[in-house]
């Protein structure tokens, strides 16, 4: 599609101050009454925000030497009782958010001490080094506040992460994930992101944001450096690496967060202004949260593969209820959408009164990559598991009986003759059918609602449903329900690490 | 809204019958939100819902059969200003008592609020608090 203006063009009307600027969620209206070739002509620039929890982020920091000089790098640096990572230079440390207090646990992070450095607080430092010829201290006990620091930078290596999967839980517990607390029973749904109105969902393509791409970041200017960690084009979830200058960041935009029983992280504002270079710009920025789909997956389930409960999109989680079965629950999110909207705001005045100006990338985003999960060696339910003493739910009970003695295994999985499960007989069955009578195994088993195994799913987990309800033995089944093996407490209380 | 109250009886003089004979006989209608049983004595704290002179009533059945009543005021708070609008609470809530407004801010009304202090447990930023019994 051929460019009718350039960043430029735009810049010398951002001068002029007859820039056109609209919030992401106005040009989703303008687009939809004018369609995108008229929206395009009338509008310069677009401007889109998130305020999300970010984990994914933190600050370069140069303390400066002191005197006599120490070397942190290979030691130690503490702030506020926060680890920082010293494997740099002599003063340099990288503050992670993730990173919790070695007091406060899960409550006090390096989220926190971002905070507390941007609301000018004295922040205490305890720095520990090997002492050297040149850096002869080892030991340095004091406070900072962001002035005294030589650079505060802010480099986040997941920012404007597009898509996070919607959680809710089906077990008839309380579990506390990454998304917040997750009521039993399909209690509650969780989601973090702001839709339609963040940056990336706007610019699918990457044809307007790239490396050198002027942002707001936490109230400052900050700059697109590069594709983020677990970018993901293909599958709409993309993700930017950003930096900003810490020491010109507003509190409003960053907040110290801390998820319950998870741990730390960092709210952080940022938003991304898109030029209206031509109409497929201007019908990208289009998109609606209706067009924006998303998975709701069972968090209960602690693997990696988790199974989808519901397919839905944005509209209906913004909605605040969406329809699990027959009810509704309420859904909410993580990332404020509020905030989002101020940050859209925030950044169009910034343009329209010529404090902030748009830049040409120098280079583009990859839409190439993809995310691989990582290469492990795990032991899997089919490493530990035992052979399976079967029988068939017709057999007699008393034969079944006189196979658990002879073998003096109390675990009996009934299948039928294709190896299929019908259901599993323990010696506590046994026991209960000489009163409640039966003398077939299919009287007494149990066959129905019972706890499997997947024939590769670690073992971990295996031990772990192993605890949680109670039960003496997983059935391993492969992926047509065939019986290959049974996973007993024996196995993994003497076969794993 | 109701009146919200605490009772706390001394285990010698406290019957499980004690709450029921009041409501029966002071007319009102007594929501429990939380109950609280120590080794000296018991705690229940809840919710009157009837007109001032039929609570009033009930406060004083209570009273004359040994128990401390002690009216409580606002129990919660909720911090406009440290809020950052991410609606985590909104679905924790069992009730209406948290809900989003027009404009995805968050909005508390504490009248519907049955103190499950599940806002309160899992707010990242510590935007509400409870203030103690």
């Amino acid at each position: 599609m051929s460019d009718i203006r350039t960043v430029d063009d735009i810049n010398k009307k951002i001068k002029s101050g007859d820039v056109v600027v609209v919030t992401a969620s106005e040009m989703k209206d303008i687009v939809a009454e004018k369609g995108p070739e008229k929206a395009a002509k009338e509008v310069d620039v677009v401007t889109t925000g998130t305020f999300g929890m970010t984990t994914s982020s933190g600050v370069f920091i140069n303390f400066g030497h002191s005197d006599p000089q120490i070397k942190m790098g290979g030691g130690e640096v503490l702030l506020n009782d926060v680890p920082a990572y010293a494997g740099l230079g002599s003063v340099d440390a990288y503050l992670g958010t993730a990173q919790c207090s070695k007091v406060h646990k899960m409550d006090y992070g390096g989220g926190h001490v971002i905070e507390d450095f941007v609301n000018e607080k004295s922040v205490n430092l305890k720095a520990y080094g090997c002492a050297t010829y040149c850096h002869p201290t080892r030991e340095i006990v004091t406070t900072v506040t962001l002035q005294d620091l030589n650079q505060a930078i802010m480099v986040n290596p997941r920012a404007f992460y597009q898509r996070y999967s919607a959680a809710t839980n089906s077990s008839d517990g309380l579990i506390y994930t990454y998304l917040g607390a997750l009521l039993p029973n399909f209690g509650n749904v969780t989601y973090s992101s702001a839709g339609a109105i963040s940056p990336l969902y706007n610019d699918p393509t990457y044809e307007t944001i790239g490396i050198g791409t002027r942002i707001f970041l936490g109230g400052s200017i900050g700059y697109v450096i590069g594709e983020g960690t677990q970018h993901n084009p293909k599958m709409m979830s993309g993700s930017l690496m950003v930096k900003g200058d810490l020491k010109k960041m507003k509190p409003r935009y960053l907040r110290g967060a801390s998820i319950t029983n998870y741990g730390t992280a960092l709210f952080i504002g940022g938003g991304v202004p898109i030029p209206i270079l031509n109409a497929g710009v201007a019908k990208n920025c289009g998109i609606t949260d209706d067009g924006i789909k998303a998975n709701v997956y069972d968090y209960h389930i602690a693997t990696r593969m988790k199974p989808v409960v519901k397919k839905t999109t944005y509209q209906e989680l913004k909605s605040g209820k969406v329809v699990i079965g027959d009810r509704e629950v309420k859904c909410s999110g993580l990332s404020s959408i509020h905030m989002a909207m101020e940050i859209c705001k925030k950044l169009k005045e910034m343009i329209q009164n010529g404090e902030f100006f748009l830049t040409v990338p120098v280079e583009r985003i990859s839409m190439e990559t993809m995310m691989k999960p990582m290469k492990q060696l795990y032991i899997r339910a089919v490493d530990v598991m035992s052979p399976a003493l079967t029988c068939n739910s017709e057999d007699s009970l008393k034969n079944a009986e006189k196979l658990m003695l002879e073998k003096k295994i109390d675990y009996i999985v009934a299948v039928d003759k294709h190896k299929h499960l019908q259901g599993v007989l323990t010696s506590w069955d046994v026991a209960r059918s000489i009163v409640s009578g039966g003398s077939k195994v299919k009287d007494v088993m149990k066959s129905k609602n019972i706890v499997t195994s997947r024939k590769d799913e670690p073992v971990e987990v295996s031990s772990k449903k192993l605890e949680q309800y109670k039960v003496r033995g997983l059935p391993v089944v492969d992926d047509d329900g065939k019986v290959l093996g049974v996973v007993r407490i024996e196995d993994v209380r003497y076969k794993v690490k | 809204m109701g009146k919200r109250v605490l009772i706390l009886f001394p285990n010698k003089e406290y019957r499980d019958s004690i709450i029921p004979e009041t409501v029966l006989k002071s007319g009102t209608v007594f929501n429990t939100l939380k109950v609280e049983s120590t080794p000296t004595n018991v705690k229940i704290m809840g919710e009157i819902k009837a007109d001032e002179e039929k609570a009033q009533e009930f406060m004083r059945i209570l009273k004359r059969r040994g128990g401390i009543v002690k009216e409580l005021g606002v129990i919660m708070r909720f911090d406009p200003e440290k809020c950052v609008a991410c609606g985590l609470c909104v679905s924790l809530c069992p009730t209406t008592a948290i809900l989003f407004n027009k404009d995805f801010s968050v909005r508390y009304d504490f009248d519907e609020c049955i103190l499950c202090m599940n806002c309160v447990n899992n707010c990242p930023v510590n935007a509400v608090s409870h203030l103690g019994d």
